[in-house]
């Protein structure tokens, strides 16, 4: 069972039908490359802990979430994540210690939104008339599967990245801002979508 | 401006697929007092119109809208779908009804074998919707009698399979 769901949360973010959380993850991690991949760990680790609450408590029947409040919320991470990007790119500044913590708190923050946008897909996959150690197998499993795949976007993310700029010669600053331009540029046609006023 | 363009444009084909989500939830439970299997299907009603839609026009599944003949052709498509067999043989199923789940998104459909007593093995094949979509995944949760259990999760490559009881 544990391997079931494990399937289905990789196969969930991968199978770009969750293409909203690829984009925040582009957008979080489009400062990293290769030489960053610490950095990068802990971050994607900050951003799983966000998202796991929300999953767990939502799949718990603890909190509920509006979901068409959620549905626009996701988008708005995206795009505060990119503008934040660009304007330190602009200024100069991606190195600086304000935007690792800025980052961390994004992640961290941002990941309890993502999570409930996850729980309501989850519910709709939870076996029900399970004892409460499959229900947390079901949830571990799905967890660790969106882990996993997040880790390995961000993996293809900052090799890119690091392809891109130390081959290709494209600087840091230009990647950072082509990648949150485009990522922008998307979340503003969710927002118009999924706006619920 | 390429960059704008090709922003604008990659949006407007990405967001037909977003949240699209292909899995069914199918529980299939033995219940030692009634010598029956008892299954349960849970299928989202959007999927399961198009799905339908083939035959006749919207049934508007799950509302107050919803056509007589709806019943009739839910039952039709999923003992289509669904094979159970118990020791071997094949099995029919009574229809007993469906309802909307909680969240209004998906029906639940309900069925029944009646009169059975599996005492090696009991298979199923589960092929709900696979005929629409590539990635369409059905979980399954088999439980037999003994306190046999399984869990499968159904793909187009791979979509039956066996609990072997004791």
């Amino acid at each position: 069972m544990f391997r079931i769901y494990l399937e289905l949360g990789f196969t969930h973010i991968l199978d770009l039908a969750a293409y909203d959380h690829l984009i925040f993850i582009v957008s979080l991690f489009a400062i990293f490359t290769l030489k960053e991949w610490k950095h990068s760990f802990w971050l994607v680790t900050a951003f799983t802990l966000g998202h796991s609450i929300t999953l767990i408590l939502a799949a718990l029947d603890q909190v509920v979430f509006s979901s068409a409040i959620i549905e626009f919320l996701i988008p708005l991470t995206i795009l505060i994540t990119a503008l934040h990007n660009v304007w330190f790119a602009y200024k100069s500044k991606l190195g600086a210690k304000s935007k690792q913590n800025a980052q961390y708190i994004m992640a961290a923050g941002f990941g309890l939104i993502h999570g409930s946008g996850f729980s309501n897909q989850f519910k709709s996959i939870l076996m029900p008339d399970e004892g409460r150690q499959e229900l947390i197998i079901q949830l571990l499993g799905f967890n660790v599967g969106i882990e996993l795949a997040q880790i390995a976007i961000v993996l293809v993310l900052i090799t890119s990245a690091t392809i891109f700029q130390s081959i290709f010669k494209l600087s840091k600053k230009s990647w950072v801002i082509i990648l949150s331009i485009i990522a922008a540029i998307i979340s503003l046609n969710l927002l118009w979508e999924t706006k619920f006023w | 401006m390429k960059l704008f363009i090709f922003g604008i444009l990659s949006t407007f084909l990405l967001s037909a697929g977003l949240h699209e989500f292909h899995v069914s939830k199918c529980l299939v439970k033995y219940s030692e007092k009634d010598q029956s299997l008892q299954i349960s299907i849970h299928i989202f009603i959007d999927d399961f119109e198009t799905a339908l839609k083939d035959k006749e026009d919207q049934l508007f599944l799950g509302t107050e809208r919803e056509k007589s003949s709806a019943d009739q052709f839910v039952e039709n498509y999923l003992t289509e779908k669904l094979k159970i067999k118990v020791d071997g043989t094949d099995q029919s199923f009574e229809y007993i009804g469906k309802e909307i789940s909680d969240d209004l998104q998906a029906l639940w459909c309900y069925f029944e074998i009646e009169n059975t007593n599996p005492n090696q093995k009991i298979e199923i094949e589960n092929t709900v919707l696979m005929e629409l979509f590539d990635d369409q995944k059905n979980i399954v949760s088999l439980k037999g009698p003994l306190q046999s259990k399984a869990y499968f999760l159904f793909v187009k490559d791979y979509f039956s399979d066996t609990l072997e009881i004791e």
